[in-house]
């Protein structure tokens, strides 16, 4: 068992840190700035949810956070980690390592086991199996009986919670989660969020979180309202219905 | 983890890994039956050779008989040095060539000439099936198929005919020679290999005898007789009398491999699958890579790094060529050994071993067979596959197209290749001695540039026609259109290969043509004479079944091949289909827009295959310098004309009716498997 205690707690060295980050995709007038000047600190043990009109950039945000796309401008740190003007083998070590992700579509390899689909972040980046660790995450998950099946033996839900086990297992600094819940029905959403959010509460972790369902941010302890690549606001504790009513202040302000 | 991924990767795309397994398991096993075909020509060609007395150190043809002038050797000094010079393994063999005519067939008046030997001394060996060797006057032993055509058995007589050269100075008149049958020997051929042996072996007596039926008769301008005899003799080690008339032999030398002309359609249809291979890996590479993309992004965001990602790609593709080796040197050993049981049991009394040999080059030829394929067809999905974005893990920003990323080559890229070969090959050869290492480099640019300018020329091409197609009325033709636009690295690679067998089709029956009219001329005076090193030296045993066969098998890989590259092109436009359905094409409309979208380019590449066929043939027979010598010359050459016309067209239109039907076979299944309700 991991023991929780030594999780970083909020106000220690921040999980996720980016200054004057920009990203521009085209040139000329064609130019969009998907992400502008964007500052941004991420606290350890905290989930964070990125809410916004299709189009502001949240998507794109998440890329440069976990280094999947390289920013034009400003800099990003994961944990002590800068990922700005790193090689790609060292991005490559920083996203298998440090930072782990959920995906909308779950991701899953078909042909391996839950079990395999697990712990294929720690084959491909050569790190040792910790079984502690691993019943550790199955047990919260809930997918004990579930490890010998392949994906498509499991439901929406619990290919889910296969994935988010996949995104802990290597112990990552932060989780990023992109519309974790855009493909699940409510009862599953609903067990996924509350494993998120027990995720950060038990074990301490960061999780970033890209989404669209109101409901899906109130899990969140604190909301990002995102508006034309720049953070317009942000909403601590939320509830469903603060959260919509961000939302709706946000849409006047585009208007 | 590489192998785990490589693994995962072949499992999870288990249709594209049959195919890719299939061709290369079927160009493993075609060439390695066409190496053991080889082996076991090698294998028969000392006992030929030994039948003959050619397998020996030293050779001579000395001028044997009474002539006017110095004859070499009389027969008797032949005799003399065979017999008196033990351990040489010296032999004297008298050959001529008789004919069974009245024979089976009398109507019909063909001079079929039949090789007939005879042979003394220690260092030959008749094939005998049954029955004794010919030893007195009057015996013969007759070859299994010239007795089955003669209808002859042991103890029965046949008659053979020789020309009286003396009196009628030609074939007119014929002597009969009777002869006993004492035996059966080998049938003169082996289907599927290299073999002529005789059709008769009488006595010595006979033959050594002036007036036997393989001597011939001269008349000189006194008046007088003369006889002589075609001998061959040939010794190992130092025979003094003989070494005065002898030459280096090594017109029969033999190798460890030999290839029969039948293997040639073999290695024909290899070499066309293998093209296929190397287009198809072009063309499916990149839409292989797409489909994968987000399992390769996925492994990419939890930390794999680019090379993993080409490296298990690579992995892959050598398990499947590790497999294709195993089962295609398997097989191809199988194919040869059917090949020849099925040449054996044709041959009635075949020659030589029942079973194939296998050569140590063999598994060499097996593992290369396999594994330069596999490393091309690897190289090229890896090399896309290992471009693939992490982000494509997420939701995709921004899905750029087949048509957006299938980079263009600039026509003066396309060309400069094609011209440095060009300027390299006039250096060369300009000097008086040929700089060859220029010459060859000049082949190669040019080579590389043709291959440049066609790819570049059929992707405009087919966009073209995707063009054209889009503009109809027609919902199927229209949406043929938007697919032959939107992917045009797959729409344009069934158009080069359809070019490329047209082409080498019709240039192969130009080649056939010129070929039968050169040895026509060498025997028939009537027939138009087209001089020409650059066609007769191309000289083969190559026969029409085998080119024929050649064409078969090439059009049925090339339409395999194609079915394959349509096949991905249409796993790569699903949601497309899906969207299709959606905005109300029927089933029947979706299976005419794949028809049309596998179709097209092969009809646009067998025209453009038919436009080059005309400038390459043309241009060659105007290098060829081609004289027509007598007054059917221009009629002879209008039919020339006629024929490669005829047979290129005729290439052209059996690949575009196979093409046709395979395509209908693949939008068919396709529909049946691919759309979704």
């Amino acid at each position: 068992m991991k023991d929780t205690t030594e999780a970083a707690q909020p106000g220690d060295a921040l999980a996720l840190r980016a200054r004057g980050l920009t990203k521009r995709y085209g040139s000329g007038p064609a130019a969009v700035t998907a992400v502008d000047h964007l500052d941004l600190d991420i606290a350890p043990g905290e989930l964070t949810a990125i809410m916004g009109p299709s189009g502001s950039g949240k998507t794109t945000l998440v890329h440069l956070l976990a280094g999947l796309d390289s920013p034009d401008e400003g800099r990003v740190w994961v944990g002590d980690d800068e990922l700005t003007g790193i090689s790609d083998a060292a991005l490559a070590r920083v996203r298998g390592r440090v930072v782990g992700f959920v995906f909308q579509g779950f991701n899953l390899l078909q042909t391996m086991s839950a079990r395999d689909n697990i712990m294929l972040p720690l084959r491909l980046n050569a790190l040792p199996t910790d079984k502690k660790w691993l019943d550790t995450l199955v047990d919260m998950l809930g997918i004990g009986s579930e490890l010998a099946r392949k994906p498509y033996e499991l439901s929406g839900g619990q290919q889910q919670r296969v994935a988010i086990a996949r995104a802990l297992i290597t112990e990552p600094r932060v989780v990023l989660a992109d519309e974790p819940t855009g493909n699940l029905d409510v009862h599953a959403s609903a067990q996924i969020l509350s494993h998120l959010r027990a995720s950060c509460r038990e074990l301490g972790q960061s999780v970033v979180m890209v989404t669209h369902d109101p409901t899906a941010a109130s899990y969140a302890s604190k909301v990002l309202l995102f508006a034309d690549g720049q953070v317009a606001g942000h909403i601590d504790n939320p509830s469903r219905e603060a959260v919509l009513a961000g939302l709706d202040a946000l849409a006047k302000v585009e208007r | 983890m590489i192998g785990r991924l490589a693994l995962a990767q072949l499992r999870a795309y288990r249709t594209q890994s049959v195919w890719t397994l299939s061709l290369m398991t079927l160009l493993v096993a075609i060439l390695t039956a066409t190496v053991v075909m080889g082996a076991t020509q090698a294998r028969l060609e000392p006992l030929q050779a030994r039948v003959s007395g050619w397998d020996k150190e030293f050779h001579a043809t000395p001028l044997v008989g009474d002539l006017p002038g110095q004859p070499d050797l009389t027969m008797d000094e032949v005799v003399a040095e065979v017999q008196n010079n033990p351990g040489h393994d010296a032999v004297a063999v008298i050959s001529g060539d008789m004919t069974p005519i009245p024979g089976p067939s009398a109507s019909t008046p063909v001079l079929e000439a039949w090789r007939v030997i005879s042979s003394v001394g220690e260092g030959a060996t008749i094939p005998l099936a049954s029955g004794r060797a010919a030893t007195s006057h009057g015996e013969i032993v007759l070859a299994a198929d010239a007795a089955r055509e003669l209808d002859a058995q042991i103890g029965g007589t046949v008659t053979l005919y020789r020309p009286d050269w003396v009196s009628a100075q030609g074939a007119d008149s014929l002597i009969g020679h009777g002869f006993e049958v004492v035996g059966i020997a080998a049938s003169t051929s082996l289907p599927g290999f290299d073999i002529y042996l005789p059709s008769a072996y009488i006595s010595w007596e006979d033959a050594a005898d002036p007036a036997g039926p393989l001597a011939y008769h001269w008349k000189g301008s006194d008046g007088s007789t003369y006889t002589s005899w075609t001998v061959d003799v040939a010794w190992n080690g130092h025979i003094a009398a003989l070494a005065a008339v002898a030459s280096p032999w090594s017109v029969f030398g033999t190798g460890d491999i030999a290839l029969p002309g039948a293997s040639i359609a073999w290695f024909g249809t290899a070499a066309v699958l293998l093209f296929a291979m190397i287009v198809m890996a072009f063309a499916v590479g990149r839409s292989q890579a797409s489909q994968r993309a987000q399992w390769i992004a996925t492994v990419r965001a939890m930390g794999a790094r680019r090379s993993a990602i080409a490296v298990s790609s690579i992995a892959e593709t050598l398990v499947l060529a590790g497999v294709a080796f195993a089962v295609g040197a398997a097989g191809g050993i199988g194919l040869a050994q059917a090949a020849l049981t099925m040449g054996r049991l044709a041959a009635g009394e075949p020659f030589g071993p029942a079973w194939v040999s296998l050569h140590g080059a063999l598994l060499a030829v097996a593992a290369l067979a396999a594994l330069v394929p596999a490393l091309v067809i690897a190289t090229v999905p890896a090399f896309w596959a290992s471009r693939v974005a992490p982000t494509a893990a997420l939701k995709p920003v921004n899905e750029l197209t087949e048509a957006e990323v299938s980079r263009r080559v600039p026509a003066l890229w396309a060309a400069a290749p094609l011209l440095v070969g060009a300027v390299l090959v006039a250096l060369g050869t300009s000097t008086s001695v040929s700089i060859l290492p220029v010459v060859v480099l000049g082949w190669i640019c040019v080579a590389v540039g043709m291959v440049a300018v066609v790819v570049e020329g059929h992707r405009h091409l087919t966009r073209w026609a995707g063009r054209v197609l889009s503009r109809s009325s027609s919902p199927a033709r229209m949406s043929a259109g938007d697919e032959l636009t939107a992917r045009p690295r797959q729409s344009m690679a069934p158009a080069v290969l359809a070019t490329a067998t047209v082409t080498a089709a019709a240039m192969w029956t130009l080649r056939e043509v010129l070929s039968q009219a050169s040895w026509r001329n060498l025997f028939d005076d009537h027939m138009v004479s087209y001089g020409s090193d650059f066609w007769r030296d191309v000289f083969t045993s190559v026969t029409r079944p085998t080119a024929l066969a050649t064409a078969i098998a090439g059009l049925i890989v090339v339409q395999v091949v194609a079915s394959a590259i349509v096949w991905s092109h249409r796993v790569a436009a699903r949601q497309d289909d899906v969207a299709r359905a959606a905005l109300g094409l029927s089933r029947r409309q979706l299976t005419a827009t794949w028809w049309w979208v596998a179709w097209m380019p092969q009809l646009l590449g067998a025209l453009v295959g038919l436009v080059l066929a005309a400038l390459c043939g043309f241009t060659a027979l105007a290098i060829a310098d081609v004289t027509p010598h007598d007054a059917g010359g221009i009629a002879a050459g209008a039919g020339l004309v006629a024929a490669i016309t005829l047979g290129a067209c005729a290439a052209a239109a059996a690949g575009l009716a196979l093409g046709a039907a395979t395509s209908y076979a693949t939008a068919r299944l396709g529909r049946a498997s691919l759309t979704g309700p």
